[in-house]
């Protein structure tokens, strides 16, 4: 290529991202409105169900500590529901990373973690208090000890992990363990 | 552009990335088999795995302390961002030093500056088909990025100063097309390009010295 075309086709390309910055900067201006303001308990007339855009069916269940929590008292923020149990190999590895990306961005991402414990499926509560204990796990352990949940949000492998927006519904679904850059890219691409 | 569309095989949940990355591997390795022969394709195919294995293994480094209380993390899990850029250094580095053994053969430079532009351009074309965004946003970098392709295929980058100047010229339209996509300028796919263009005109750098190197001493 001739230097003087080389040098013309780099002044245009530079230009173009000059340009491009620019009216893409004031694009984005323009259009920020108050989010706070869109972050309204809608959930009115949504379908609850499993797939992506429908409402997270709500349940009620027991924490390690005997307090009863629904899925529903988290609406606002956020919620990462996971399902696991402490036999399981891949959701060992998985439970660190999610336990840093708590530790580090839970206020920041403006996100929950409610980790539903198949309890149910050849577990025992001692086993599980061990293993939060072990862990170091600070986020809410819910106890499905009836299977009831696992049924419901069609629980086959584990671990599987829903991604709800501020609104309860669901974003994403995610079988297999996640690491804390997927889980801060799923968080961060939620309303 | 952005991962916003997952695939669900059997057990596992996949990002539309890591097809992309495995589309764009296979397809440079055929078409580099296709213009320049099984040796060219096999010292890059080389290359391809020691990335994934660096990339994959790489989480040793960047989350020791979480493998150290669960080592199962090493099987399950890469090093992530941090551990994709680790993955790139460590192949530049291998890279340099099989060239610098081959005294820079003009046919090596010629199949990196390739690889690099084909590669990029498959994963970019396979993102946009497989994610959302708008259409016009998802055409554009589906028809520029065609176009490299064609660019590199036809053009066969068989002189040091036409690959020079496209990896220049391939940065730059890759940082304009960036900043068009709904992600930005800050993706690491954009990152990915600038490092191996550096790599690709230091490489070239490299080459020179040593040529004149040798023509003082002789």
């Amino acid at each position: 290529m001739k230097k003087k075309i080389f040098a013309l086709l780099i002044i245009a390309a530079m230009i173009g991202i000059a340009v491009t910055n620019f009216v893409k900067t004031k694009v984005a201006e323009e259009q920020k409105v108050d989010t706070r303001a869109t972050i309204v308990e809608d959930t009115l007339g949504v379908k609850s169900g499993l797939a992506i855009g429908e409402l997270a069916p709500d349940f009620e269940l027991e924490t390690l500590d005997g307090k009863k929590v629904k899925l529903s008292d988290f609406r606002g923020k956020k919620v990462i529901l996971n399902f696991w149990a402490t036999w399981c190999p891949p959701c060992k590895a998985e439970i660190p990373h999610m336990q840093k990306y708590y530790e580090k961005f839970a206020k920041e991402d403006n996100f929950e973690i409610v980790a539903v414990n198949l309890t149910s499926q050849q577990e025992k509560v001692k086993y599980v208090k061990k293993f939060v204990k072990t862990y170091e796990m600070t986020f809410p352990v819910l106890l499905d000890t009836e299977g009831e949940q696992m049924r419901t949000y069609e629980i086959y492998t584990i671990p599987t992990t829903y991604f709800l927006d501020t609104k309860g519904i669901i974003q994403k679904k995610v079988i297999g363990p996640v690491d804390q850059d997927s889980m801060r890219e799923s968080v961060k691409a939620l309303n | 552009m952005p991962v916003t569309e997952w695939y669900t095989i059997r057990g596992v949940t996949l990002p539309t990335s890591w097809v992309s990355v495995l589309i764009a591997f296979t397809l440079v390795g055929i078409i580099l088999w296709w213009r320049y022969g099984k040796k060219e394709a096999s010292v890059y195919a080389d290359h391809a795995i020691f990335f994934i294995l660096v990339w994959k293994f790489s989480v040793i480094v960047t989350d020791l302390s979480l493998v150290i209380k669960q080592p199962l993390i090493i099987l399950f899990f890469n090093g992530g961002t941090v551990g994709f850029y680790i993955a790139i250094v460590a192949t530049c580095i291998s890279i340099f030093r099989q060239f610098k053994k081959n005294a820079f053969a003009a046919s090596q430079l010629r199949t990196l500056t390739m690889a690099i532009i084909i590669m990029q351009s498959l994963y970019q074309i396979a993102m946009a088909l497989q994610n959302e965004g708008l259409a016009w946003q998802r055409w554009l970098t589906v028809v520029a990025f065609f176009i490299w392709l064609l660019i590199a295929i036809k053009n066969g980058l068989n002189q040091d100063i036409w690959r020079k100047q496209l990896i220049i010229l391939f940065s730059l339209s890759h940082i304009f097309i960036a900043l068009l996509q709904p992600g930005g300028f800050w993706q690491k796919s954009l990152m990915a390009t600038f490092i191996f263009s550096l790599f690709v005109l230091f490489v070239h750098f490299s080459k020179d010295n040593s040529r004149k190197q040798m023509e003082a001493t002789s």
